[in-house]
């Protein structure tokens, strides 16, 4: 039997083509179709003041939830850190990732980065992104909001921290989620997100960064 | 319901019937770049040199890169379509050595704006096609001429789309890090006049016999706006 051949939409008089000797169809990968709504990316540093000595275990340094309507795919959620003009104590340093689901109060204080208008957007015709908050830490630990966290971290980096100051302990983009073509994201419904919780040495001051890729859709 | 009988997909010039695998049972692909015919897919990079500056720069504010769609260069194809630029890749390399006085923090901040304001020394003459036979990018890179040399990135967001700090103590050394990666979420989309700025901070004081360099690479495509080639 003669086979057929795949033709598309508008161009429609064009034929898919096959690879001759591994036989495999030609493919382009194309973003998600966002729709009305739309793909964003958000970096944000703690700021040029350092985080203060003295953070309590497990506190919260950066904090983000989803808008009350659509759905919100997280692809990425990226971490550094380093030292500022005080050392710390020799230790461990423990930074998590927990998924935070349930809000009812986002989380306070730090600085807020919330986007609006067309801020963030990776094309200026998409919609404004519908997070309700984004929210990192300048000096000191972000006030927790109302909300349950996951019982174990969907992703943690531990590092040594020595007492050098101004060194570069989580390098630059060190992932802490990165979900690629084929995986499955962070998929946050209504008032869903996630929370950085940092764990460091006594006595240190450190500055640390993060930036989120996530888009923004009807359904998934 | 039950399968209607079985059909091969065949090829275009090619004609020749796509596989299935034996046990996976899944069709065979293969990834191809974007179409950008009849524009093209490009990589630059413009790198800023400063072997002594001439005076300090504390808690400096001052940007460093932009890569930009500058007014003259809106493309027009066939039917009156213009130009998307397709952002796909930002990446921010710098090295720091000399006599350094004053350990201290940078930051590299990635905006999305509109239209540079000028300054800088812009990649004037860029040749940087992936594919010789595509034409020459209607965008173009430019870095900051001068330490504290403005390239000016106008109606910028007020939050970075990409930020990176580290550290840069007294020893001196190197940094480089992505501001931008369209792996997982897609390219940037770039209309026209619309540009991407690079800022560069510091909290700290840059000694006079201090030297940095830097370098903004990136890649993009660039496709028409309207047209069964685009859809975008």
């Amino acid at each position: 039997m003669a086979g057929i051949q795949l033709v598309g939409n508008a161009n429609n008089t064009t034929a898919a083509e096959v690879e001759v000797n591994t036989k495999a169809t030609r493919v382009v990968i194309r973003p998600d179709d966002y729709g009305s709504l739309g793909i964003y990316r958000l970096g944000a540093n703690n700021g040029a003041s350092a985080m203060a000595a003295g953070l309590a275990a497990a506190s919260p340094i950066y904090a983000w939830r989803s808008g009350a309507s659509n759905v919100y795919i997280v692809k990425r959620v990226l971490f550094m850190m380093f030292s500022g003009t005080t050392g710390f104590t020799a230790g461990n340093a423990i930074f998590n990732l927990f998924a935070a689901r349930s809000f009812t109060a986002s989380d306070t204080g730090g600085t807020g980065v919330t986007p609006t208008g067309n801020s963030n957007k990776l094309r200026t015709s998409m919609a404004t992104t519908g997070i309700a908050d984004a929210r990192i830490s300048a000096t000191a630990t972000l006030t927790a909001g109302t909300r349950t966290l996951d019982a174990q971290p969907l992703a943690s980096i531990v590092t040594a921290i020595s007492t050098a100051t101004f060194t570069q302990f989580v390098n630059p983009n060190t992932v802490l989620l990165d979900q690629r073509v084929g995986e499955y994201p962070l998929v946050c419904a209504a008032n869903e997100g996630f929370e950085i919780q940092a764990t460091v040495p006594a006595t240190g001051v450190w500055f640390f960064a993060v930036t989120v890729d996530w888009e923004e859709l009807a359904s998934y | 319901m039950a399968a209607i009988g079985t059909i091969q997909l065949v090829g275009n010039a090619n004609g020749t019937p796509l596989e299935v695998e034996l046990n996976t049972l899944a069709l065979r692909g293969v990834v191809r770049p974007q179409d950008v015919y009849p524009l093209g897919s490009y990589s630059g990079a413009v790198t800023l040199t400063q072997t002594a500056t001439t005076g300090n720069v504390t808690a400096g504010v001052f940007n460093t890169g932009l890569f930009s769609m500058p007014p003259n260069a809106s493309l027009t194809v066939g039917g009156g379509g213009t130009v998307l630029t397709l952002l796909r890749t930002l990446t921010i390399s710098y090295t720091w050595g000399g006599t350094i006085t004053t350990a201290k923090h940078i930051n590299f901040d990635a905006f999305r704006g509109q239209l540079s304001g000028g300054g800088g020394t812009a990649l004037t003459t860029p040749l940087q096609q992936l594919n010789s036979r595509a034409p020459r990018p209607a965008s173009f890179l430019a870095v900051s001429n001068a330490f504290n040399g403005a390239v000016n990135l106008q109606a910028a967001d007020p939050q970075p789309f990409g930020s990176v700090a580290f550290a840069a103590p007294t020893t001196g050394g190197n940094f480089s890090a992505s501001l931008f990666d369209h792996a997982e979420i897609g390219p940037m989309v770039l209309d026209y006049e619309t540009c991407i700025g690079v800022k560069m901070t510091s909290n700290g004081t840059f000694g006079s016999s201090e030297t940095i360099q830097l370098s903004l690479a990136a890649t993009w495509d660039e496709v028409q706006m309207v047209g069964q080639q685009s859809n975008w």
